[in-house]
């Protein structure tokens, strides 16, 4: 035992040096997230894409009920060492990120770790962020880990394939705050998808996107678009480009001249715009019925009116904003895979801040089959 | 003797493996991070994956996902056992490259395994990608082995090694070499071919393991990039063939060139959905490789 304290202490201090976050964030808080996005890359923090990747839970904004709960979930699922932190306001995120890195290191916090049973072995709660196999059903047999067996359906290609009940967020990297699209997947194929908004625990005022004065807004409505672009590029798996088009914004927000960041634009319009690769895995994908744009077309329409904001142009508003939205991406997900699904969802990248604004009770909505 | 060069071929593969690692935080050049703290990388990530406690989760195969997690460093040491490094090696198998081959079917199950163990949603999903994306590569994959066996007239990796003393393969049969390099990539879920790892799917085959558990599969696979870094050397490169520098030294330095080239690939190109791999696979890598062995074979022929 001695001996392994010992190794404990001298793995913490390289380990503290990069640290992996998992962020829950609740809806109406934009500003926190980008901060705490911002401080990830300038402290070579990763972003995890689960919580057993994870070792710091960085809950941003104010969670309501249900996302309360399934951010407990989240942490419960964390293997820890782990720690804790809360940020509300932009201004919070370095000394909380800092102070939560640090507890990390510990022994408490090591000690805790050692000393947890997993949370299935001491009954507690499961499932939610995290999709645990099959469906729970009722016939009170026997079934190993308690869980019932997964039911079958014909799918698509008439196989009789396991129905999988998987929740997809509110917990889930590059994903829009406190969404949850329910689905049931036979393989890795939609079949049937539900969308909701968990709603935050305080109303939300104005979305961040659209707030501010004149020139204030037109560089939010830019670094929307970049915002937009960046998760579609981490989903699409572009992780240098993602990269760029997120630091790009946060240029963008902190006021970089316009002369600086039209060449840089430009650049990634090119890089990504005219990227063939790209291209050829989005194509065809998720085509909107009434305009017939693909998610192809829905990403160069982002950059080009990105451009055009930049010199000066009208702010072209959004052809298909709000709740219509959400319905339309989660109504198109269906009968695609994962991955596509997916990519339609973040070609739409509906703005869960716009969509709460105002609605006290949860909002319910794309139920499609 | 065996027990000695085996040891002394793991060591060497995890020290290429590391080097890859180290390499990956250096070529991450879009953040505004310094190189130094790129570089140190991978001990920080060891060091947290080490002090991070091991996770279970509802009613899992723990047998099979032991296998499924350690499989693939596993694999990329038995891979290694028929690459020579100059003029050593741990076995040479009269049928090295059926060997190599082997090897790399065994993914098929482990990685497998390793998706769907665990009894996770995006686990499985991971495992039925990575099925997927096998079945897109594997067959280009035959057909580039069988390139340079044929020019060799031999299944052995020394003889075709021997086999370049003119002229390297990587001249005579370009298109191999190249489907060679993206079958490895495919083998190592890597790069473009990661979608079975995709962060869309909350890390897929990675969603579920933490602590050592996770350790041992992400040093796999850079293990596996390895191998089949040194594998390509020895088949396309002419293997430990060069000018002043001892036979050992120029397969090394080739195989951290190579092994540079992946890891290079792998933030710069976005994941290529496994139903796209397998169009262009069966369509056009496919039909592009047969005629590379065509041509490989009419040489043959022609010179006798």
């Amino acid at each position: 035992m001695g001996v392994r304290a010992v190794v404990q202490r001298r793995l913490a201090r390289p380990a503290a040096r990069r640290p992996h976050l998992l962020l829950a964030v609740a809806p109406g808080a934009t500003a926190a997230r980008l901060a705490v996005e911002r401080q990830a890359v300038a402290s070579d923090a990763v972003i995890s894409a689960s919580p057993s990747d994870a070792d710091v839970l960085v809950v941003v904004g104010e969670p309501g009920r249900e996302l309360a709960a399934a951010v407990d979930r989240v942490w419960g699922q964390m293997p820890g060492p782990r720690a804790r932190a809360h940020v509300v306001h932009p201004d919070q995120v370095r000394s909380a990120l800092g102070a939560a890195v640090g507890r990390l290191a510990d022994d408490d916090h090591v000690r805790e770790a050692a000393g947890r049973t997993d949370e299935w072995h001491d009954g507690g709660d499961h499932g939610g962020g995290d999709p645990g196999g099959g469906h729970h059903g009722g016939s009170g047999m026997d079934m190993p880990g308690g869980l019932m067996m997964a039911e079958r359906a014909d799918d698509r290609d008439g196989l009789k394939l396991d129905v999988l009940h998987v929740p997809l967020g509110p917990v889930l990297a590059d994903w829009p705050a406190g969404l949850v699209v329910d689905v049931v997947l036979q393989g890795d194929v939609v079949q049937h998808a539900h969308a909701r908004v968990l709603a935050p625990a305080r109303p939300v005022g104005e979305p961040y996107w659209t707030r501010g004065g004149r020139d204030e807004r037109r560089r939010r409505y830019v670094a929307a678009r970049l915002d937009s672009l960046g998760r579609l590029l981490a989903v699409a798996g572009w992780e240098a480009a993602a990269t760029a088009s997120r630091r790009l914004r946060d240029d963008v927000l902190t006021g970089t001249d316009a002369a600086d960041v039209a060449p840089r634009l430009a650049r990634l319009d090119r890089r990504v715009g005219g990227s063939r690769l790209l291209r050829w895995s989005t194509e065809g994908l998720g085509v909107q019925p009434d305009t017939g744009e693909d998610v192809t077309a829905r990403y160069r329409r982002w950059l080009t009116e990105a451009r055009g904001a930049l010199t000066g142009h009208d702010l072209v508003p959004d052809p298909t904003a709000g709740r219509d939205r959400l319905d339309l991406a989660t109504r198109l997900m269906v009968g695609l895979d994962l991955a596509a699904a997916r990519l339609v969802l973040a070609s739409f990248d509906p703005d869960p801040d716009a969509l709460v604004a105002g609605a006290p009770a949860p909002v319910h909505t794309g139920d499609a089959r | 003797m065996i027990a000695w060069s085996a040891t002394a071929a793991t060591a060497l593969l995890l020290t290429v493996a590391i080097v890859g690692a180290v390499v990956d935080g250096l070529l991450d050049t879009g953040v505004s991070v310094a190189s130094a703290q790129r570089a140190a990388r991978p001990w920080r990530e060891t060091a947290r994956l080490l002090r991070q406690r091991r996770r279970t989760t509802v009613a899992p195969d723990a047998l099979l996902w032991r296998v499924g997690l350690a499989g693939p460093l596993v694999v990329a040491v038995l891979m290694a056992t028929v690459i020579p490094v100059g003029g050593s090696v741990v076995s040479d198998l009269p049928a090295g490259l059926v060997w190599f081959n082997a090897m790399d079917v065994l993914l098929w199950a482990v990685l497998w395994l390793a998706g769907w163990a665990p009894n996770s949603g995006y686990g499985l999903v991971g495992g039925y990608r990575f099925v997927a994306q096998a079945l897109g590569y594997e067959l280009p994959l035959m057909f580039a082995l069988t390139a340079p066996a044929v020019a060799a007239g031999s299944l052995r990796v020394g003889d075709v090694v021997a086999g370049q003393r003119g002229l390297w393969y990587v001249v005579q049969m370009p298109l191999a070499f190249a489907v060679f390099l993206g079958s490895v990539a495919g083998f190592s879920v890597w790069g473009p071919l990661r979608y079975p790892v995709g962060r869309d799917i909350a890390g897929g085959l990675l969603t579920e393991p933490s602590g050592v558990d996770r350790l041992v599969l992400l040093t796999g696979r850079y293990a596996l990039l390895a191998a089949g870094s040194g594998m390509a050397v020895a088949l396309f490169l002419g293997g430990g063939a060069g000018p002043l520098l001892p036979g050992w030294l120029w397969s090394l330095v080739k195989t951290l060139a190579v092994l540079t080239l992946l890891v290079a690939v792998r933030r710069r190109m976005p994941v290529l959905r496994a139903d796209r791999v397998m169009r262009l696979a069966w369509l056009v890598v496919l039909p592009a490789v047969l005629v590379q062995v065509l041509v490989v074979s009419v040489i043959v022929l022609v010179r006798g």
